[in-house]
């Protein structure tokens, strides 16, 4: 050093002096001191101000505060530049309320709170107000006390804001300054600059009087290596550190570190003059990291064949393929990386414990303080679900058509469009009829298996295509067509599922998601639904077969859709109200609430319906041709026994009498009912066509009268039907069945003849408004014919409906088709996510997601908004984050292996949820176990680690080269045997936790108060942190001198 | 029915609003609906109005907040035999009439029907009120005024009762609605925390930017409905 500064902060005199010379700051080395100091004072570190405020944080610990830092950029001559931070811990509480302030504004900002020291020194302000000049000079600076204060021996550092050195680890130490190298500037790598930088570091606390510790990180950055230096009250800590990539076989214990220690301390000393304490935690690996990568391949390998629903295999078929009854949910590979239980032994005597590579007296068992470290890997998993999702986003963008797609000759890219599609709907359209005779044999076939339809259906699916070029194989398509249609099999597969479905109705709280859900615009109200079903199917193929798969599968479904109408066969699973599937007399209109899609299909099925009864029609009346003769006409006439052959009756269409009412004309007859068109079904946007084709009327009267017309049509079809099976009504006879209201009863006096008495006579009357001459319901009648429905007009066309269902069917787009299916794919979705909270009894941590969820894709799917969708995908994430992790988790702690008895269950579940709910917020999560190994926790620990150990061991023992070498090796190799059969497999979620008999890091913390460097100087604090595992072994020592009697 | 609104939307852009409420006028047969539509769209009131057929539309545009607001109100068959007609439209309806008549109390017996009705095909957030009409004929009244007020607190509405023909509450009912109807936007601005709107009807635009919660508004500005919404038109 060439200048030499006294290191004793003397006085003035020094100062002055100093003053004088600043202006000398010539050298970079007198600059860089100069930076470090400036920024000492700007922090209010220096002199006893940081003192005050360290007493005032004095309460403070590493498990109740919260680290903050500070950064500023120091730079030493022209190029070299450096960091220097202050890390400090701040009461949590004080800073919650600041990180509520701060954090949104952050946010909005999105300035990284290192340079955001702002509020920060607000705070500290507040404390130095708060905490006025206590004169501390003759007692150790606080950091120099730290070093002795057992509170926060192996307390985690982590924090959420702040990625705080392991120099607060280390030591112990609350506040403290780092200079390091920025990132691009080559590291300190020779003692030489970090003795410069060491000495700029002396000189600035002697001149600002900072009592804070200030470190340098050395050598290169990955070996966290820091050297420091701390002064105050006439006293120096030196922080030194030593870091081998092995460890020396003489220092791997106890005696040895204690020898190292013993002898930084100082010769001068005896044995017997000083009592060193020791604090020991041994780490133990109890589930190893999974790696990644090899792990990764293998499972996606096997990923198409992976997940089948085990409840469910009662057929061979099943193992084949891919389970297409539920959607994918949960993470690919375990979501813990690995399990790390820790145990300490605080404050125990040098002498009084052996530990050695032969025998340790530091049993776990003997620990009361165990830890339970988790790492999770949440954020680098792959999920299922959401992935399958995303893909199925992607698709959106696709303008693709099926039958550019997958068209019949397979080269469809590069070929004219427009022509192939005719080509394709023509090649159908014959198909479909000249295998009408097949389907007509096929109908009768019906009633003995359904499977005979879809085989049908692929049939003519075969005479269509290659099947060659297809992505999915013409098994896999029946297998899934058996499934979306079973028919026959309808009443089975409905118990069956009932029965899956059962667990989730059960319980209260499910009944509100159920209501919640329920107003999604998707398809039918449970998950098993028709187009629940075939969504589910499309979204697994299309992870495994891509857009093709998808393309495929529709055409496909739109093949058997046509089958059906050509076939009048009800398309089954569109009404979730078994009841109302069973009511084949009315017509059930296409729900409004529900997506369009599932409207077109309904629609289809009003079609399907409606053609149904046509044919019956047609049958019944062939049938009462030849029993005309033997029917008398009774008054009971069923809906079909219209006897319209027979002219000599002159009504036509009745439905039933209406009540005792007689004809007005003609009081021997009584008024019936006629048999009337149902009104025309719509789906939305049908509806909105009508509406907005009476809009466009505009808002005149003449308008209004325009719409009555446009709407009168089942005006007069009602009044035609009615006239018909009423032979002489009159318009009042109509009114009393069709608006009673508008035939009002008139008081009228009159005076009796005999008796020259008023009597008020009622008598009935069309009201006022059916009088208006030339009105609407008059002029309808006056031009309705008596005709039966029968003979009428089709109100409804269900032939043109249908093929203008058809027709929107085959004209989307694959990106259309993903888009109609969205709001479907998410009910299920969010379902599956519900049932899986719900099996593992998660709510109270999944529930506000799910919620959320819930409202926001309600939004979207009533509002048609395609593009929102992507941010549903997160809120699915995190679902499948929770509950992977609690499978994973579960199948740990949790399985058969624990023999958890029912007193321990509640505490053992929520050890479990809590430890869930750490591991949540961060990545590792670090577990306090209560009254370690003797609690109810440990004790199913050491159920669970101590018996399996199988195949961990050889590569255990590899990865710690010998050291420990157990004798119990063999005898558990013959325990491992007898357990195997026990093990059970918990889906890919490992559950074998390791043995806990050999320390996978040993730590050891060792102290003392002692006088150096003089046997006359005063007492001082004295610590050495000692790290040994297979990778590296560590020694951060702290050794204080007293510089006023030496 | 965001697809129908954009539709509309096109209609309805020559003329001056910033949005569009959808509200339909229900109730048993004769009860006075399309009374009380012609009283407050063209203040005019006859005897009596041709049965409606099927469904019908009247437009009044109202100020709110300096915010030009376009009725759109429809009027319904109240014949039994029209339900499945009329019901398809109220899915879309922001808010409802639902009319019973003073002198007739089966048409008050069918309001708790009507209220099932709306309830299974409307949106959940449409507003109701309850409205007793023709209060002019004292001397016929069967339904007290203090049963309606009664039914009314039951069911959670507002309640009216209104002479389409002398003229009275018919503009405060409808006025109500809107009121109705803007506070629950409102408080569906508020949830979602947008505190940014300065507008004097900042709920009401901040809904709508949400891609309008609210059931049948339209927003003249707002076109991002109508690029999604090309899905079918058959």
């Amino acid at each position: 050093m060439s200048v030499n500064k006294p290191l004793e902060t003397e006085d003035a005199e020094d100062h002055e002096i100093f003053d004088i010379n600043d202006f000398t700051t010539a050298s970079d080395w007198e600059r860089f001191v100069v930076q470090i100091e400036e920024l000492i004072n700007e922090w209010k570190l220096n002199s006893n101000i940081s003192d005050n405020l360290i007493d005032g944080d004095r309460d403070i610990n590493f498990e109740n505060g919260e680290w903050q830092h500070k950064t500023e950029t120091l730079q030493f001559a022209e190029e070299i530049s450096f960091t220097l931070t202050y890390y400090y811990l701040t009461k949590k509480n004080e800073n919650d309320k600041n990180n509520l302030n701060n954090s949104k504004k952050d946010q909005v900002k999105n300035i990284s709170i290192d340079f955001d020291s702002s509020t920060n020194q607000s705070n500290n302000s507040q404390l130095e107000a708060d905490e006025n000049s206590v004169n501390l000079v003759n007692l150790p600076p606080k950091s120099m006390a730290d070093l002795l204060n057992k509170t926060n021996d192996f307390q985690n550092v982590t924090s959420s804001q702040t990625i705080t050195p392991s120099i607060a680890y280390w030591y112990g130490l609350c506040r403290f300054l780092v200079i390091s190298p920025t990132r691009n500037n080559s590291f300190i790598d020779t003692e030489s600059r970090a003795n410069v930088i060491l000495s700029s570091i002396s000189i600035a606390i002697n001149n600002t009087g900072c009592l804070i510790p200030i470190f340098v990180q050395v050598n290169s950055i990955n070996r966290d290596m820091y050297l420091g230096l701390c002064e105050g009250s006439a006293l120096k800590t030196h922080f030194q550190i030593v870091h081998f990539n092995y460890t020396p076989p003489q220092y791997s214990f106890l005696p040895g570190l204690l020898e190292i220690f013993k002898s930084k301390l100082g010769n001068h000393l005896t044995n017997s003059s000083f009592l060193i304490s020791v604090s020991v935690r041994f780490t133990y690996l109890i589930q190893e990291g999974t790696f990644l990568d090899s792990q990764q391949m293998n499972m996606k390998a096997s990923l198409d064949k992976s997940f089948q629903d085990l409840d469910l295999v009662d057929d061979r078929i099943d193992e084949i393929y891919p389970d297409i009854k539920n959607l994918s949910f949960g993470s690919i590979q375990d979501c813990v990386d690995s399990i790390y239980l820790s145990c300490i032994w605080s404050n125990l005597s040098e002498d009084i414990i052996v530990d050695s590579e032969s025998y340790s007296d530091l049993n776990p068992q003997h620990s009361n303080d165990w830890c339970i470290t988790l790492n999770n890997l949440l954020d680098k998993c792959e999920y299922q679900l959401t992935s399958s999702l995303y893909k199925y986003l992607d698709e959106l963008k696709r303008t693709i058509s099926v039958s550019q797609l997958i068209g019949p000759t397979g080269l469809s890219i590069n070929s004219n469009m427009d022509p192939q599609v005719e080509e394709l709907k023509n090649k159908s359209l014959q198909k479909l009829t000249s295998s009408s005779s097949a389907a007509r044999r096929l109908d009768k076939m019906y009633f003995v298996g359904s499977n005979i339809v879809e085989k049908a259906t692929s049939r003519m699916k075969a005479l269509n295509t290659s099947e060659n070029q297809l992505p999915i194989d013409k098994g896999f398509l029946d297998f899934i067509m058996d499934y979306l249609f079973p028919d026959a099999k309808l009443r089975q597969s409905k118990e069956t599922s009932k029965q899956n479905k059962n667990q989730i109705k059960d319980d209260l709280n499910s009944e509100k998601f159920l209501k919640k859900i329920s107003l999604l615009k998707s398809s039918s109200f449970s998950n098993d639904g028709l187009l629940n079903k075939f969504v589910i199917c499309l979204n697994l193929l299309n992870r495994i077969g891509q857009t093709a798969a998808i393309a495929q599968l529709w055409q496909e479904f739109i093949l058997e859709l046509r089958y059906r109408y050509e076939s009048a066969i009800i398309i089954p699973g569109l009404d979730n109200d078994p009841k109302k599937q069973n009511q084949d007399s009315s017509l059930i209109p296409p729900d409004l609430s529900r997506c369009l899609l599932h409207q077109k299909i309904q629609m289809l099925n009003c079609c399907i319906k409606k053609k149904q009864e046509r044919e019956l029609i047609e049958k019944e009346s062939a049938k009462k041709l030849d029993n005309e003769k033997q029917k008398n006409n009774s008054d009971e006439d069923e809906f079909f026994d219209c006897e319209d052959e027979q002219p000599i009756l002159p009504f036509e269409g009745r439905l039933k009498k209406f009540g005792d009412l007689t004809l007005l004309n003609k009081p021997s007859e009584y008024i019936y009912v006629p048999i009337t068109q149902e009104s025309t079904p719509m789906t939305e946007d049908m509806l909105e066509q009508h509406a907005s084709v009476l809009v466009n009327l505009g808002s005149s009267d003449d308008a209004s009268l325009l719409r009555a017309k446009i709407q009168s049509a089942s005006l007069l079809s009602d009044m035609q039907a009615f006239k018909a099976a009423n032979p002489e009504c009159v318009l009042e006879d109509f009114v009393r069945w069709y608006s009673p209201r508008d035939w009002v009863a008139v008081e009228e006096k009159q005076i009796d003849p005999e008796t020259n008495e008023e009597k008020i006579i009622k008598k009935y009357e069309l009201s006022h408004r059916m009088k208006i001459p030339g009105n609407m319901w008059v002029d309808v009648w006056n031009n309705a014919k008596p005709v039966p429905v029968r003979r009428q007009k089709r109100l409804f066309d269900d032939t043109k409906e249908a093929e203008k269902i058809f027709e929107w069917l085959n004209s989307l787009s694959i990106g259309q088709i993903v888009e109609q299916t969205l709001p479907i794919l998410f009910y299920s979705a969010i379902y599956t996510c519900y049932e899986e909270v719900f099996k593992l009894d998660l709510n109270f941590l999944a529930d506000p997601i799910i919620d959320l969820l819930i409202e926001k894709t309600i939004k979207i799917t009533r509002n048609n908004e395609t593009k929102k969708y992507h941010d549903l995908v997160n809120y699915v994430k995190s679902i499948e984050q929770i509950v992977s992790l609690m499978k994973s988790i579960n199948a740990k702690f949790m399985n058969k292996k624990a023999r958890i008895s029912s007193d321990e269950e509640p505490e053992v579940k929520q050890f479990v949820k809590k430890l869930l709910k750490h591991s949540l917020d961060q990545e590792s999560c670090e577990l306090k176990i209560e009254n370690g190994a003797h609690g109810t926790i440990g004790k199913l620990l050491s159920r669970l680690c101590v018996r399996n150990k199988i195949t961990h061991k050889s590569k255990y023992n590899r990865m710690q080269s010998n050291e420990y070498k157990s004798i119990k090796n063999s005898i558990d190799s013959i325990d491992d045997q007898d357990d195997n059969d026990e093990i059970e497999e918990m889906e890919n979620y490992t559950n074998l936790l390791l043995p806990y008999d050999k320390p996978f890091k040993r730590e050891y913390i060792l102290r003392s108060s002692v006088s150096r460097p003089a046997p006359y100087s005063r007492q001082s604090p004295q610590r050495m942190y000692c790290l040994i595992n297979n990778l590296e072994f560590r020694l951060a020592g702290a050794f204080t001198e007293d510089t006023m009697f030496f | 029915m965001a697809q129908g609104d954009s539709k509309w939307q096109k209609d309805a852009a020559d003329q001056n609003f910033d949005y569009m409420f959808k509200l339909l006028i229900i109730g048993n047969s004769s009860v006075g609906k399309t009374s009380i539509l012609f009283r407050y769209a063209d203040d005019s009131f006859t005897s009596a109005f041709v049965s409606t057929v099927g469904i019908d539309f009247k437009v009044k545009t109202v100020f709110r907040n300096d915010k030009r607001v376009k009725l759109q109100i429809w009027d319904t068959a109240g014949q039994e035999r029209y339900r499945t007609i009329t019901t398809a439209y109220y899915r879309g309806a922001m808010g409802f009439i639902l009319m019973y008549d003073i002198t007739n109390e089966e048409s008050f017996n069918a309001v708790q029907d009507w209220v099932t009705q709306i309830k299974t095909y409307s949106w959940d957030n449409a507003q109701v009120v309850l409205v007793g009409n023709k209060s002019d004929m004292q001397n016929e009244r069967v339904v007290a005024y203090e049963r309606g007020k009664q039914l009314a607190d039951h069911l959670g509405l507002e309640f009216f009762e209104t002479s389409a023909k002398e003229n009275i509450n018919v503009k405060q009912v409808f006025e109500r609605l809107v009121d109705i109807i803007c506070e629950k936007m409102a408080e569906g601005g508020e949830n979602e925390g947008t505190p940014n709107t300065s507008s004097n009807m900042g709920n009401l635009s901040s809904s709508n930017a949400r891609g309008g919660q609210i059931p049948g508004v339209t927003r003249l500005t707002d076109s991002s409905n109508s690029s999604s919404n090309q899905s079918c038109q058959c």
